[in-house]
This record gives structure tokens, C-alpha cells and sequence, in this order.
């Protein structure tokens, strides 16, 4: 088997208060969509942030490796990792409008990148930035190239985004959230956008993302995080079919679905009680606190990562249990 | 009687570049005890219309008719009564509560407001409403910013009832709340509605949500309703090609990276296309769409829709 | 029953299997025993958010500046020498005690000396904080009252009356402050009285300004919305909704509001225009400049006075800035 793309291995990332990310686990193939699926407070955007190494100052790093394309990320400079930034592992973000200079025009904004990276100014930098513009589907870009954000709507910025992201061929792209601040129409245009430049450029994309549905279109490979820590990971066929975890299940019952014939009028959503807050300072299993299943050794350890099948991942040692599919419900 | 009903309504904005027709031209009613869902997407008029039914918004044109009479042309003292009865939950549990108040204030600001009760019985109503949304008592001593989000948004419902209003506008209630917490609060307003016997007004981008939690459903585009349908009926044969479009949208496990189903943005509500507003976007247009608006017509009893080409439902 | 979520034919497999599985897992919870009643992240939640009320938490940053301390110690201290000095200089400051031109350690019984007229400068100095005080206080307290009143009209209600109001504040905004003031107090008495109104009628502007701004911002807030739609008077929500969240900046504007009352008295007294029947700061300079070159300290010791006060409410105005600020303190 090829060598990952980017290999996550034992990431920690501490805070003087707060474990936000623990020891985390996870790789990327070449090419491959992985999907990070959490809620607030899991953990998801920071290991983006870690990824980059972008972490606010007062974030500590005290184990864990980043390999990316065989390289450790720890053990480059400060000026090595710039230059791997934006030209080989791009990221974007949730909010196009706030990631985006709104007293620069597009145009400048796209051709600033290929100026730092690729040494490209003027004319000839101009015609790559209609191009990127023309990739990522933005109708009559030599008149948009000249137009500034807050001309352009909120799917509109989403793609200049992604054009300033993919200017340098990156080989991965991290995606935060990139639909979050999107509606569903345009969302679908994004998600397609994105995965036709995976296919064209042959890159990584690292999706983001609280939203299962998206996930189980999209990705390839899927990790579930919950307060920081891994807690499944499998192909989405497997995940949506067969969740394991007790938070997955849990998740996947919680939210309404347009192909299901659930009506309030007769049924209850399933619930998981109280939120991710019930983590903090918890010294067993994390989601312990809000579990159906739990019983009381959860109270006393951190349940390891057990390879139950191939590919599949879970961190729960009461989720062994044979399964119909569950999925069946969610349209597979 | 419909409880609400409306009537041509119309909410323009005064903007650079002329009149932003943000609600332009809406009919619909709730009837009592029902639950009517409103989606559409960020810019279509659907907070604006709410907003508008609140009287937060001032109206442009037509009638809004609650309990039969038209609230658009109260004064201020007959409003402010007739607001006892329509209240409204916030998309964002983060801004709808004043950071400055504690909850006890901010639940009995409003009893003190309409003058109800004296002070112990006011102190008794509002405790009896935060232990209803799932509180503790002592709840009421803190401020905002000592609440997660789904607390937050449980305050935000206790404030929206303490009035024992008869509809309540439901703004995105659900949007800004991770998925876990999500079904906490559609199932605490399925228990309000049951307990108080409310009627809803559902607003929300997120079609899933109004599949489970509506009985009526309207689809809104540019600041017009283009279907109306009960629940099941709009889900198993939408006619209208942007609620198809919008189904499609919907990620789904099972069309694994599938194309977009539509192109192209929301037109801006200050240049509304002619003919048909959805024509730009829309897969099936002809020359028709482009030059005439469709009529919004039955397609089958209770099924309305506006599009030239949508079939009858035959029976 | 957790198996609601699915369509008729499957729920029914499903609950058959659900049923055939419930002793496998006993601790599967039927969906209503998450009612909405104690909802179960109610306690937890609110023990692991952070317990200090907002207030505090700007308090509890105002007390570790070091350089707010020091502005308050200072103040504390002129407050005190202008309540104390009644007491310790009974006798009229103006009244001639000594021989003039006592230098300041010269003679213990007035240690920081006479001036020209045999004046004592330490009694001149004591009262004078009096003065100082009483116009820069009760000058802030006018200025911000009805700057805020016209502000909070002309922000909240906007429209014409918005139009009106800010027509009315340009009006005061383009006439030189001082010239106005040294109009405005040669026309009337140069009475404490009239000076302090003087000063409050070339202030209110700059607050009225800073009032519209905060609430046409805060007036779009949700909780503004919600407020209005419980059928809340105008006068509450612009006194106990939005004024409370405005206050931030106001506080901090106050107190540099203050020092600037406290120069303008002291200048108008400088140029002999403020009231000759009581000693202030500004008169003792002003009577002290002819003599600079012989007798500096008559100029020195009511100036550092001077200096240190504004100092100190400046001092003070930038620690509740850094308090109240939010993005300083998060919570807010």
C-alpha cells in the first residue's frame, strides 16, 4: 500500500485549562476525501488549525506527529512551513466574507498568492487568476475579477475562496466548514465544485463538517470526533448502515430526515441528552455523561480505538453488538 | 376563522438602487392547533415576512388578519395587546437575550409589562414556565452567558410563552444549535404545543427539519410562496421545479456524489426577473416563464403552485 | 420506543428486532425518558461555563491593572484633599496668611510655600482640587445626561427625528469648542456655576454621537426585536434593554470627559475668565506666570496638580476600556 498523504499520529493539542484535541489519530491518501464530523466543541476546527499550524500562542503541542508527504511538520521552520502553506496544503474556511480582504478586489487578492508562490506578476498572473475564476465555475470572470467581496454573493466569495486555495495545485485541501454559512442549493454547487477539483488537480480534501448528510455524499473515509477524541471511524456506507458508536447512533437518530416518513404528530425524536459541556473534567469515556449504554466502568477509563474490521474504527467497547443495519433508515 | 390570516401582504425596503422587494405579495393562514412550515433559502423573505406578521416590520401593503381582525392598522395600545397573543423564538440564543438581565428580568419583565398578577404571582408563573422548557429553578438568578446554546434557546421559548400566546413564530429556532441539541428543542416544542395548544409558524432553511416538524408547508422564492401543500403531499409529489430543486439539494447518503441540482444565485430582491422569478435558475424554462408570471393555482385540493407547467395531480 | 425513525414496514422489522435485543441491552433508555423536564445538561452546563457574572469579570480585569490602580489611588487622593479641605485650611485660601514669596520647605507652617500676595499655596492647591472637581463631575454628569438623552432619541427612534437630532449636533460639532466657551462665559458671570454649564454645553455632542451610534447598532439585536414584540414601551426599551448594553463605551468616554472639563476650567481660569471669588488650578498658574523666572514653583506645584489628576482619569479611562471591552473580556 502507497504511503499516506498525510498522516496524523497521536495529536495532542492543550490548552492551560483545556484538552481540545487528544491523542488523535488519522490519515489521508492521495486524492481522498476524509470527512472530520463533530458538533461545537469536538475538536474539528482546531485539528485543522493544528494541521496548518496556525494554533493561537497559547496552544501547546506536547505529543503527537504530523507527516505530511513524508515530511514532519514539527520539524520544519518557520519559513519552510510558509512555504508549504497555500502552495502545498491550502485550507478555507467557514465564513467566505471575514476570510476574504474586503478593501481588495478578487483579482488582487488571487494574484497575490500566485505573486508569493509561484513568482507570477502582472499580465501573466491576471489571465491565471480568470482562469482559477473560470475553474471554479464563476460566470464572466474577466468583469468579476475586478469586483471586490462584498459585490459577490455568499457562494460567490465561497469559490473565490476556493480559487485563491487551489491557485498553487495544492495536494491537500483542508475545507472548514465550507458550507456551513451556505444554503442548501448552493451548498450541493460548492460540494460538487469541490469534488470536481479533487478529481482535476488530484488533490486531498480534508472536509470538515457538522453535517452527517454531507459527509455520507461526500467523503471517502469518515472520523467521528467527539470533545477531542476519536470515537469511530469507517467508510461512510459502513457508518450510515451500521453506526457503532453509541454518540454516532445516537447522532444519526437525533436528526430528521427528508426520506423518512417521521411526523410529530406520531413520534418523538430520539434525544441524546445534555450537550458536549458534560465532557470537561471527565476522566472516563467523554461521552459517558450523556450515554445510553454506559455502565460504570466507562467512569474509570478512556476506552482505547479497537479495529473491529477493515477500515473500521470505534472507541467504545459496548458497541459490539450484532447488527441489523440501521442504516436502512437513511436510504442505503 | 382562520387564527391567521394574511392577505397580499408586501414588506419593501427603501435601498440604494431602488425598492428592495423583500415580501412581495404573500397570502397564507394558520389555522388553530396547526403547524405551518415556511422554507426557502437566506434572501427569499421568509424572516422578513415573520418579522412583518410581528409587526416588527412595517408592512408595505396588505392585511394581516389575527383572530379576524387586522392588526396591520391598530394603534399602539390596541398592538400592544394584541401582541399578548403572537410571540416570536429567535434564530440566535446568543443575541435574543439581553447579556445585561438575568432570566428571572427577562421572564417577568413581560408580566410586569402587560400587568399581570401581583409580584408572587407573577414569581409563580415564572417559575412554573422555566421548569416547563426543562430548567431549574435556580435558573433564574443567573444571567445569559452562564447558558450553553440549547439552554439559551430554552430561555428564549419560556420567554415566548409566558404571555400564553395563541401562535407563535418560530425564526430558525434550531438552525444556530449543534445537531445533538437540535432534537432537544424540536421535541420541547412539540410538548409546548401539545401542553399549550399553540399554533406555529415554522421558519427554516433546513428542509428535514420542516419534513418532521410541519403539517402545512409553503415554499417561498424572492418574496413570493410558489407551492403550498399539506405535509405528505408536498414530500411525495412536489410540482414546483425550485422545491424539487431544493429536495435535490438535500444531502443525501444515497446519490453519492451527485451534481448540483440547480445553478446559478438567488436573483437579488432589488432586480426580481420578470415572468416567472425563478426562470433564471430554473431547468424547464421556456419563453413562457420568461415573459409571464404563472398564476398561483390548485393542482390538486389544497396543493397550490406557481408554474406554468405543473401538472394537475390526477386522482 | 427508539425505533420511531423509520418508514412503516421497516419500523416494524425494526421494533421487532428492537424488542428481541432490549435484555442484550438493557440500558437503552426509552426516548421519553429524555423528556424536556430537567433537561439534563441544565446543571452541569451551567457549573463547567464560567460562574462570575459579567460585571465581575470586568471588575476583576480593572483590578489587575496596575496603571488603573495608580489612576485610582491618585483620584482617591485629590478627592480627599478636596473634602479634607474645609477642615484642615478653614480660612479662606485667597486671604494673605504670611510674607509673599515664602519658597516651598521655607517655613514649616506652609510647606509649599506663599505667593506674591502671601497666599498659601497648599491651601490654594486643597481647595482648588474643590473646584477642579465640582466642574469636571458635575460637567460630565450634565454633558452625559443630555448627550445620552439625544443620542438614545435619535439612534432608537431614528427616521426624521434621527435627521433632526444629528442636524442639531453638527451644528455644536462646527464651532470651535473653546471659542464657544469663552463666549458662552463672558457673556453670563463667571460664577463655578455658569462655567460648568459652559462646559457641558460644548461636551454633549461628542456623546450624543457615540449614544446614536451604539444604539443604532444594538437597537437591530434580537433582544431588542424580542423585546418589542412582548409589546415593551419605547421608554424601557431604550432605558433598561439597550442603555445597560451601551454603557461600555460611555464609562470610558466619561472619564476622559472629566480630565478635559477639569483643563477647560483650568484654561478659562488661566485667561482670568473663570470666577475671581474662589481659587482654582487654573488661577493660581494664571496668577503665577508673571513671576516664572523668580517664583516657579507658583506655576510648578498647581500644574503637576493638574497634570497628575488628568493623568489619573486617563489612566482610569483606559483600564475600563481594556474591562469593558469584549474583546478583552469575552463574555460580556
Amino acid at each position: 500500500m502507497a504511503a499516506p498523504l498525510l498522516k496524523v499520529d497521536n495529536l495532542t493539542v492543550r490548552f492551560p485549562t483545556t484538552e481540545p484535541v487528544s491523542r488523535l489519530s488519522f490519515e489521508v491518501g492521495e486524492g481522498e476525501t476524509l470527512a472530520i464530523v463533530g458538533e461545537s466543541g469536538s475538536g474539528k476546527s482546531l485539528t485543522a488549525l493544528a494541521l496548518m499550524q496556525l494554533l493561537p500562542r497559547s496552544a501547546k503541542i506536547p505529543n503527537g506527529r504530523i507527516e505530511f508527504a513524508g515530511r514532519d511538520l514539527f520539524g520544519l521552520d518557520q519559513k519552510a512551513m510558509r512555504n508549504l502553506r497555500g502552495r502545498e496544503i491550502a485550507m478555507i474556511f467557514q465564513e467566505p466574507m471575514t476570510s476574504l480582504n474586503p478593501v481588495l478586489t478578487i483579482g488582487r487578492q488571487i494574484t497575490e498568492v500566485l505573486t508569493l508562490h509561484e513568482g507570477i506578476r502582472g499580465k501573466a498572473a491576471r489571465s491565471r487568476a480568470i482562469e482559477l475564476l473560470n475553474l471554479v465555475r464563476i460566470p464572466d470572470p474577466q468583469r468579476r475579477i475586478d469586483d471586490y467581496p462584498h459585490q459577490l454573493s455568499g457562494g460567490m466569495r465561497q469559490r473565490v475562496m476556493i480559487a485563491i486555495a487551489v491557485a498553487c495545485r495544492p495536494r491537500l485541501l483542508i475545507a472548514d466548514e465550507p458550507t456551513t454559512a451556505l444554503d442548501v442549493t448552493i451548498q450541493a454547487q460548492v460540494l460538487d465544485l469541490l469534488d470536481t477539483l479533487r478529481r482535476e488537480l488530484s488533490m486531498a480534501v480534508v472536509l470538515i463538517t457538522h453535517d452527517l448528510g454531507v459527509v455520507a455524499q461526500w467523503a471517502d473515509k469518515v472520523v467521528v470526533m467527539y470533545a477531542g477524541r476519536k470515537v469511530e471511524q469507517a467508510l461512510p456506507g459502513a457508518l450510515f448502515r451500521t453506526p457503532l458508536h453509541p454518540y454516532t447512533r445516537g447522532l444519526l437518530a437525533a436528526s430528521p430526515r427528508l426520506k423518512t416518513n417521521l411526523h410529530y404528530r406520531d413520534a418523538r425524536l430520539t434525544e441524546i441528552p445534555g450537550s458536549i459541556v458534560s465532557a470537561a473534567g471527565e476522566k472516563g469515556c467523554p461521552f459517558r455523561p450523556r450515554c445510553a449504554v454506559a455502565r460504570d466502568s466507562c467512569a474509570h477509563f478512556v476506552p482505547d480505538l479497537v479495529e473491529v474490521s477493515e477500515d473500521r474504527l470505534v472507541a467504545c467497547p459496548y458497541s459490539f453488538i450484532p447488527e441489523v443495519a440501521h442504516g436502512a433508515a437513511f436510504g442505503l | 376563522m382562520a387564527l391567521l390570516s394574511v392577505s397580499d401582504l408586501s414588506t419593501h425596503f427603501h435601498a440604494q438602487g431602488g425598492a428592495l422587494r423583500a415580501v412581495d405579495g404573500v397570502s397564507l393562514e394558520v389555522e388553530r392547533g396547526e403547524t405551518v412550515g415556511l422554507v426557502g433559502e437566506s434572501g427569499c423573505g421568509k424572516s422578513t415576512l415573520g418579522k412583518t406578521i410581528m409587526r416588527l416590520v412595517d408592512p408595505t401593503g396588505g392585511k394581516i388578519e389575527f383572530n379576524g381582525i387586522d392588526i396591520t392598522v391598530l394603534d399602539a395600545r390596541r398592538l400592544k395587546a394584541a401582541r399578548r397573543n403572537i410571540q416570536m423564538i429567535f434564530q440566535d440564543p446568543f443575541a435574543s437575550l439581553n447579556p445585561r438581565h438575568t432570566i428571572g428580568d427577562i421572564l417577568t419583565a413581560p408580566l410586569k409589562v402587560h400587568g399581570i398578577g401581583n409580584k408572587a404571582e407573577r414569581r409563580k408563573i415564572v417559575e412554573d414556565i422555566i421548569e416547563r422548557v426543562g430548567l431549574p429553578r435556580d435558573s433564574l438568578g443567573r444571567y445569559p452567558h452562564e447558558f450553553s446554546g440549547g439552554q439559551r434557546q430554552r430561555i428564549g421559548i419560556a420567554r415566548a410563552l409566558i404571555l400564553n400566546p395563541e401562535l407563535v413564530v418560530c425564526d430558525e429556532p434550531v438552525s444556530a444549535l449543534d445537531l445533538s441539541i437540535q432534537a432537544q428543542i424540536l421535541n420541547l416544542l412539540v410538548d409546548m404545543k401539545r401542553q399549550l395548544g399553540l399554533s406555529y409558524l415554522f421558519i427554516s432553511h433546513d428542509l428535514s427539519v420542516v419534513r418532521y416538524f410541519a403539517d402545512r408547508v409553503l415554499v417561498m422564492y424572492l418574496g413570493r410562496i410558489v407551492e403550498s401543500a399539506d405535509n405528505a403531499t408536498l414530500w411525495t409529489s412536489p410540482k414546483h421545479p425550485y422545491t424539487l430543486a431544493l429536495m435535490d439539494a438535500v444531502p443525501d447518503p444515497a446519490r453519492r456524489r451527485q451534481a448540483a441540482p440547480i445553478h446559478g444565485d438567488l436573483p437579488s430582491p432589488q432586480n426580481i426577473p420578470s415572468g416567472c422569478r425563478f426562470h433564471t435558475r430554473c431547468p424547464l424554462a421556456t419563453d413562457l416563464c420568461r415573459s409571464q408570471e404563472p398564476a398561483f393555482r390548485a393542482v390538486a385540493p389544497g396543493h397550490h403552485v406557481a408554474c406554468h407547467y405543473a401538472e394537475p395531480t390526477l386522482n | 420506543m427508539a425505533s420511531t425513525d423509520f418508514t412503516a414496514g421497516e419500523a416494524r422489522s425494526r421494533r421487532a428486532y428492537a424488542e428481541a435485543r432490549e435484555p442484550a441491552v438493557p440500558a437503552e433508555p426509552e426516548a421519553r425518558s429524555w423528556s424536556n423536564l430537567h433537561a439534563p445538561d441544565a446543571r452541569s452546563a451551567s457549573a463547567a461555563s464560567v460562574p462570575i457574572a459579567a460585571g465581575g469579570r470586568a471588575l476583576k480585569v480593572f483590578l489587575r491593572n496596575p496603571n488603573a490602580m495608580f489612576g485610582v489611588v491618585f483620584l482617591s487622593l485629590v478627592v480627599l484633599a478636596a473634602l479634607l479641605a474645609p477642615v484642615v485650611y478653614p480660612a479662606d485660601p485667597l486671604s494673605m496668611v504670611a510674607r509673599p514669596f515664602l519658597w516651598p520647605g521655607q517655613n514649616p507652617a506652609f510647606p509649599l510655600g506663599t505667593d506674591s500676595m502671601g497666599r498659601d499655596v497648599l491651601s490654594g492647591i486643597l481647595h482648588g482640587a474643590r473646584i477642579s472637581l465640582f466642574v469636571g463631575l458635575v460637567a460630565t454628569a450634565l454633558g452625559l445626561s443630555f448627550g445620552i438623552l439625544v443620542g438614545a432619541t435619535a439612534g432608537y427612534f431614528g427616521g426624521w427625528i434621527d435627521d433632526l437630532l444629528v442636524r442639531l449636533i453638527e451644528i455644536f460639532q462646527t464651532i470651535p469648542s473653546f471659542v464657544l466657551l469663552v463666549v458662552m462665559v463672558a457673556i453670563a458671570q463667571p460664577t463655578a456655576p455658569v462655567v460648568t454649564v459652559a462646559i457641558a454645553v460644548i461636551t454633549w455632542p461628542t456623546v450624543a454621537r457615540l449614544t446614536r451610534a451604539e444604539f443604532r447598532a444594538i437597537r437591530e439585536k434580537d433582544f431588542v426585536m424580542a423585546a418589542r414584540s412582548l409589546g415593551y414601551g419605547h421608554a424601557r426599551i431604550i432605558f433598561r434593554e439597550i442603555l445597560p448594553n451601551a454603557l461600555p463605551p460611555l464609562i470610558v468616554t466619561s472619564s476622559v470627559m472629566v480630565a478635559t472639563a477639569i483643563l477647560m476650567e483650568s484654561a478659562l481660569s488661566f485667561m482670568g475668565l473663570g470666577d475671581p471669588n474662589v481659587v482654582s488650578w487654573g488661577s493660581m498658574i494664571g496668577a503665577g506666570r508673571e513671576l516664572i523666572r523668580t517664583a516657579w514653583y507658583l506655576t510648578a506645584l498647581p500644574g503637576l496638580a493638574i497634570v497628575f489628576t488628568v493623568l489619573a482619569l486617563n489612566l482610569i479611562g483606559d483600564g475600563l476600556n481594556d474591562a469593558l471591552n469584549p474583546r478583552f473580556s469575552q463574555e460580556r
